[in-house]
C-alpha cells in the first residue's frame, strides 16, 4: 500500500514538475531583463520668443542651464529677427500663438498688450522686488499692471577710441553739437573714419542719434511730451523736429560716417569701432562688454552733446528690452524661467554683454564698467533725461521710423517731410488706440 | 510482435517494482504517459516557435511603424517644402531678394528691412520654427540685427551644404547650447533670369516632428527616435521628454554597415544588451526612422505566449488525467469485485457480495469473465454446503472432545485443581484488575515439607494421593470465585486471593496449615511426625509496575524462609523481598 501511495503521489509530482518546467523556460532571462525605467517625470516645454540680437548664444546658454535645474521644464527659445521686438510679437499675437515668455519694449504697445490680459502680472516675482525703482515706472501700466521685467539698465552713450582722439590732437571732449563736428572733422582729417553710422540697421540710428535728437529738441521744451504721444497731440513739424532727421543727414552728408554706411549692420557697426576703424560710435551701455574692450586702444564714453550751444546735453536712459510673460496654460513655468533669467541666467549673459543690471545694488548682481557705472550715475543726476525711441514711440511708428531714416539718409525725404510724418504717425497711432 | 509484447510485459518486468503497482495505477499511468509525450512534444515546439515568431511578428510590425513614421515625417516636410515654395517664388520676395542683390544702396537697405519683415509675415506665428532667415548669395543672414555669433554658423551650415540643385536639402543645425534644429534649406533662383540670388533658411523644432510619432509604442523599454545617420546622431527623440538618450554610436554603425534604406537587424548595445532594430530612411535625407526594442521584451512576450500555452497544457493535462482514470477505474473495478468475490470464496464466505455474485453490464471481456465466475462461484458454493453438512454431522462429538480438551489444558491432571498455565493467566489478570481497583490481591504459596521422603517412604501412589488431599484442602480455602488454587508443580501449591491485605492472608496461611495439621496424615520421615507444608505469604495493592512474576518470588522467598526457620509455618514476605 505504501508503494501505491509513492506512485499514486509520483504522477502528480511528474505533472507538476513538467509544468514547472515549461513555465520557467526563459524566465530566466525575462528576470534578468533591464528593470522597467522609473516614471517619467511631467515634462512642460514652454516656449521663449527673444530679442538677444548681441547674444543669441548666451541665451540658449541660459535656457539649457535652466532646464538642468528644472528637468520638469524644457525651454524652446525662437529668436526674433527683423527690425524691432513688435513686428515679431504682432504674427503670434494674431495666430494666438503666443509664447509663454516674450521679449518686450516698455512702450505703449506692451502695456496695450498687460490691458488687454495678454502679459501676465509679474508683480508677484522676486525679480520684480528687486527692480530699481527708477525702471518700474517703465513697466507698469496705466491700470497698474506690473507686465515686465527690464532686461537691464538702458542708456545709449558715445563710446570712442582715445588713441584715435589723442592722435588727432583732440584733448577736449566735446559738450555740444557744434563741438561734436569740430572733433568729426579733425578726427576726418586726420585720417580717421570719425563715427560709425548704422545706415544698414536703423535701430542704432534709433537708439543713438534720433533719441538724442528726441531728448534735445523736444523733451526740455515740451514736459509732457509722454502724454502728448499717447494723445497725439505731439508737434513735430517744426524747426526742432526736423533738426533731428538733420542732424542725422548732415554727419552722413560731411563724410564723417564710414564708407557704405548704409549697409552697415549692427554687428558691423561694433567691429568697425573694436577694430580700430572708426573712432567712435553710438551704442548702447547693453554693448559694453564688447565696445569698452578695443583692440589695441582704450575705450572713453561721453554724453552724445546733440544739445545745442546754449543748452546742456540731455542724456538718453530707461529700460532695456525686457521679458513679460504672457497669459498661457504655461504661465507658472515661465515666470519660473523669468526669475531664472533675472537671476542665474543674468551672470551668464553678463559673461558677453556687462550691461548695467536693473536691479538694486543689494541684490548682488555685478556693477558693471566703473565708466559705465559713472555714466549712469552722472546721467540719473542730470535735471532732464530722454527715454530710447523704443519705449516712447507707438510700435506702429518704431516700425514707419526705420526706413524714414534711412530714406533722409538716401535723400529721398528730407528732414522737414521726416519730421512731419513722425508727427502725423504719432498722431494715426493715438487716434486707432482712442477708437 | 505479441510475444515481443508479451515478454518484455510480463517476464522482463516480472523482477522490477513495476509489478508490485495495482493494475489500476498501471494503467492509468500509462494513459497519462499517453496524454503527456503529445503534450511535451507540442509545448517544446511552442517554446521554439513562440521566441521565433514573436521575434519576427514584432519585428514585422516594427519595420512597418518605421516606415510609416519615416512617410509621415517626409510628409511633413513635404508641405513645409511646398510651403516655403510660395514664399520664394512669391514676386515680393523675388523682387526684394533682386534689389539686395544689385547695386542700389536704397533699395539694398529697404529690401534689408523688408525681408525679414515678410518672413515673419509668412512663418512669424509658426511656433516650431527655431530659426527663419533668408540669405543671401554668399549664405549671409539678411537681417541687419543678427549678430556674427549666430550668422556665421547659419552661414556655414549653408555652406556645408551639399548642392540639390535646387531641391531642399534637409540636416541638422545645432545652436550654441547644443539644442538641435531640423533645417529646411532651399536655394532661391531669380525667375526671368534663373540666378541663385539667395536661399531660405527654416529650423524646425525636432519635436515638431517628433509629434508625429511620440504616441507610437513597440512596447516597454522600445524606443523610435530619429538618428543622422551621416552626423551620428539622434536627432528626433521624443524620450527626450523624460530624459532618455538613445545609443547613437551603436546603432549608427548598423545603420552604415547596412546600407538599405529599410529594413531589420540586431545590434548590441554594452550597457543595454542585445536589441531589435527596425529601421526606415527618410526620403532624401540622412536620416533614419528607428525602432529599438530590447530582446528582453521580446523574451518576455514570448514567455507570455508560453504561459498561455502552459495553461492550456495544464487543463488538457487534467482532463487527460481525469479520463485516465476513468478510463482505468472502468477497467479495474470489475477486476477488484471479481479478486474481492475470490477472496470471499478462498474464505469461505461465499462467492460474491449477494446472492447474485459478481454483477455487471456490458458485453466486454470483464463482462463475460463476472459471468463465466459466477458459474464457478455457485458450484464451489454447492460442493461448500454439501461439504459443510458432512461436517455438521460429527460436530456434536467433536464439541465434546474440544471440550475436554479446553479443560485439560487448564486443570492438573493429578489433583484436579488449576495448572500453572491457568495460574499464570488468573494472576496476570487479577493483577491488573486489583491495579485498577486499587484493591490488595494475595498470593500464597504453600510447599510440602519433606515430600521427596514422604514418595520414598510410602511410595509414589501414597505421595499422589497425598497431594490430592493437599489440593483439595486448598480449593476449599479459596473464599471467593474470584480466588484460585493452583498446583504449581511437584508438591508446591499457590493460592491466589482477591482482595485480601497481609493480614488477611497471613491468616488464610495459617487456616491452611492448621487444616493440613488436622488432617493428621502420617509421615514417619518427618521430624514432625506427619505431613505439614511451609506456606510464604504476601499481598500488595499493585500498581503498573507490578509483575506477577515478582509477586511470584516475593511469595517463594517467603515461604523459602518458612523452610528455614523450621518448616510447618506461615511467613510473610518482607518489603525488601521486592527488591
Amino acid at each position: 500500500m505504501g508503494k501505491f501511495r509513492f506512485v499514486r503521489g509520483a504522477h502528480w509530482l511528474l505533472m507538476a514538475a513538467f509544468l514547472l518546467v515549461l513555465a520557467a523556460c526563459q524566465r530566466d532571462n525575462s528576470s534578468a531583463a533591464p528593470a522597467a525605467a522609473a516614471p517619467a517625470m511631467p515634462l512642460t516645454t514652454i516656449t521663449a520668443l527673444i530679442w538677444a540680437p548681441d547674444w543669441p548664444d548666451e541665451m540658449d546658454k541660459v535656457a539649457a542651464a535652466f532646464t538642468r535645474l528644472n528637468p520638469d521644464i524644457k525651454v524652446d527659445v525662437q529668436f526674433m529677427i527683423g527690425n524691432s521686438v513688435e513686428e515679431n510679437i504682432r504674427p503670434k499675437l494674431a495666430s494666438r500663438k503666443l509664447p509663454d515668455l516674450m521679449s518686450v519694449n516698455p512702450n505703449p504697445y506692451a502695456a496695450a498688450l498687460a490691458e488687454r490680459g495678454v502679459l501676465a502680472d509679474v508683480g508677484h516675482s522676486a525679480a520684480w522686488a528687486k527692480l530699481l525703482p527708477s525702471l518700474k515706472a517703465d513697466w507698469i501700466t496705466q491700470d497698474g499692471k506690473r507686465f515686465g521685467i527690464a532686461g537691464g539698465v538702458a542708456a545709449t552713450v558715445m563710446y570712442y577710441n582715445k588713441t584715435m582722439f589723442a592722435k588727432a590732437g583732440i584733448e577736449r571732449l566735446p559738450t555740444n553739437f557744434s563741438q561734436f563736428l569740430d572733433v568729426c572733422e579733425r578726427l576726418k582729417k586726420a585720417g580717421f573714419t570719425p563715427i560709425v553710422w548704422n545706415g544698414g540697421f536703423p535701430n542704432v540710428l534709433g537708439n543713438g542719434p534720433f533719441s538724442f535728437g528726441f531728448a534735445n529738441n523736444v523733451v526740455p521744451r515740451t514736459p509732457d511730451w509722454k502724454a502728448r504721444i499717447a494723445a497725439g497731440t505731439l508737434n513735430l513739424s517744426n524747426a526742432a523736429g526736423a533738426d533731428i532727421f538733420a542732424k542725422i543727414k548732415l554727419v552722413a552728408q560731411r563724410g564723417y560716417a564710414q564708407p557704405g554706411f548704409m549697409s552697415t549692420g549692427y554687428d558691423e557697426g561694433i567691429n568697425l569701432f573694436t577694430e580700430g576703424k572708426a573712432a567712435m560710435a553710438f551704442q548702447g551701455t547693453w554693448a559694453a562688454g564688447r565696445m569698452m574692450h578695443g583692440q589695441g586702444f582704450e575705450t572713453g564714453l561721453f554724453v552724445p552733446p546733440w544739445n545745442d550751444t546754449n543748452a546742456a546735453a540731455v542724456p538718453v536712459i530707461g529700460s532695456e528690452t525686457g521679458f513679460a510673460v504672457c497669459e498661457t496654460p504655461n504661465k507658472e513655468a515661465a515666470i519660473r524661467f523669468l526669475e531664472f533669467i533675472m537671476g542665474q541666467g543674468f551672470l551668464i549673459q553678463q559673461e558677453r554683454r556687462q550691461n548695467i543690471a536693473p536691479f538694486v545694488q543689494a541684490s548682488g548682481a555685478p556693477a558693471g564698467d566703473p565708466q559705465i557705472v559713472a555714466y549712469l550715475d552722472a546721467a540719473n543726476r542730470a535735471p532732464v533725461t530722454g527715454s530710447p525711441y523704443y519705449s516712447m514711440l507707438p510700435a506702429n511708428t518704431i516700425d514707419m521710423l526705420h526706413p524714414l531714416m534711412q530714406d533722409v539718409l538716401f535723400g529721398k525725404v528730407t528732414p522737414q517731410q521726416a519730421a512731419h510724418r513722425l508727427e502725423s504717425s504719432i498722431r494715426d497711432e493715438a487716434k486707432k488706440n482712442h477708437r | 510482435m505479441n510475444r515481443l509484447a508479451d515478454y518484455l510485459s510480463l517476464h522482463l518486468l516480472r523482477n522490477t517494482a513495476l509489478r508490485n503497482v495495482a493494475l489500476r495505477h498501471r494503467l492509468a499511468g500509462a494513459l497519462l504517459l499517453l496524454a503527456l509525450l503529445p503534450l511535451a512534444t507540442s509545448s517544446l515546439i511552442g517554446y521554439a516557435e513562440s521566441t521565433a515568431a514573436v521575434r519576427q511578428r514584432s519585428g514585422a510590425l516594427a519595420t512597418e511603424v518605421v516606415k510609416l513614421v519615416a512617410k509621415n515625417i517626409g510628409l511633413e516636410m513635404a508641405r513645409l517644402e511646398s510651403d516655403s515654395e510660395v514664399l520664394v517664388l512669391s514676386d515680393r520676395i523675388q523682387d526684394f531678394l533682386g534689389d539686395y542683390a544689385g547695386t542700389d544702396e536704397a533699395k539694398r537697405a529697404a529690401s534689408r528691412l523688408a525681408l525679414p519683415r515678410a518672413l515673419l509675415e509668412r512663418y512669424g506665428s509658426f511656433d516650431f520654427l527655431n530659426q527663419k532667415y533668408l540669405l543671401d548669395r554668399d549664405s549671409r543672414i539678411i537681417d541687419a540685427q543678427v549678430f556674427a555669433t549666430l550668422g556665421d554658423g547659419v552661414a556655414q551650415f549653408a555652406r556645408r551644404a551639399p548642392n540639390h540643385f535646387g531641391r531642399p536639402y534637409w540636416g541638422t543645425y545645432d545652436n550654441a547650447a547644443g539644442q538641435k534644429s531640423m533645417v529646411l534649406l532651399r536655394a532661391i533662383y531669380n525667375k526671368p533670369a534663373n540666378q541663385l540670388v539667395g536661399s531660405l533658411f527654416l529650423g524646425v523644432r525636432p519635436s515638431h516632428f517628433a509629434a508625429t510619432f511620440d504616441d507610437v509604442n513597440l512596447g516597454g523599454g522600445s524606443a523610435v527616435f530619429v538618428l543622422d545617420a551621416d552626423a551620428g546622431k539622434v536627432v528626433i527623440d521624443p524620450a527626450e521628454r523624460s530624459g532618455g538618450a538613445a545609443p547613437a554610436a551603436a546603432l549608427t554603425a548598423e545603420l552604415r554597415r547596412s546600407r538599405q534604406r529599410s529594413g531589420l537587424a540586431g545590434y548590441s548595445d554594452a550597457r543595454q544588451g542585445q536589441h531589435l532594430l527596425a529601421y526606415a530612411q527618410v526620403l532624401d535625407t540622412s536620416w533614419f526612422v528607428v525602432g529599438v526594442i530590447p530582446a528582453s521584451q521580446l523574451a518576455t512576450e514570448a514567455q507570455s505566449v508560453r504561459d498561455k500555452n502552459v495553461l492550456i497544457g495544464m487543463a488538457a493535462l487534467l482532463v487527460s488525467i481525469a479520463l485516465a482514470l476513468i478510463l482505468a477505474r472502468s477497467i479495474t473495478t470489475p477486476l477488484a469485485s471479481l479478486a474481492q468475490a475470490m477472496r470471499g470464496i478462498g474464505s469461505g464466505s461465499g462467492g460474491g457480495n449477494d446472492a447474485s455474485g459478481v454483477t455487471l453490464d456490458g458485453n466486454d471481456e470483464l463482462t463475460a469473465l463476472a459471468r463465466q465466475f459466477n458459474d464457478m462461484a455457485g458450484r464451489i458454493e454447492q460442493h461448500q454446503l454439501r461439504l459443510e453438512r458432512r461436517v455438521g454431522e460429527g460436530s456434536g462429538e467433536l464439541a465434546a472432545v474440544k471440550a475436554r480438551l479446553a479443560a485439560r489444558s487448564v486443570t492438573d491432571d493429578l489433583t484436579g485443581i488449576a495448572n500453572r498455565r491457568r495460574f499464570d493467566e488468573v494472576l496476570a489478570g487479577e493483577l491488573a484488575h486489583a491495579a485498577r481497583a486499587g484493591v490488595p490481591v494475595a498470593l500464597l504459596m504453600l510447599d510440602v515439607d519433606f515430600f521427596r521422603h514422604y514418595n520414598e517412604a510410602y511410595g509414589h501412589r501414597q505421595g499422589d494421593d497425598c497431594l490430592r488431599r493437599i489440593g483439595a484442602l486448598l480449593q476449599s480455602h479459596a473464599r471467593r470465585a474470584s480466588d484460585l488454587a493452583a498446583r504449581s508443580g511437584g508438591a508446591q501449591f499457590v493460592l491466589i486471593a482477591f482482595d485480601t491485605d497481609s493480614a488477611g492472608a497471613l491468616a488464610l496461611g495459617e487456616a491452611i496449615r492448621a487444616a493440613l495439621e488436622a488432617l493428621r496424615l502420617v509421615h514417619a520421615r518427618s521430624p514432625l511426625g506427619r505431613v505439614t507444608a511451609s506456606i510464604g505469604v504476601v499481598s500488595v495493592v499493585p500498581d503498573d509496575t507490578w509483575s506477577f512474576a515478582a509477586m511470584l518470588r516475593m511469595a517463594d522467598q517467603a515461604m523459602v524462609r518458612a523452610k528455614e526457620r523450621g518448616r510447618n509455618q506461615v511467613v510473610g514476605a518482607r518489603a525488601k523481598d521486592t527488591a
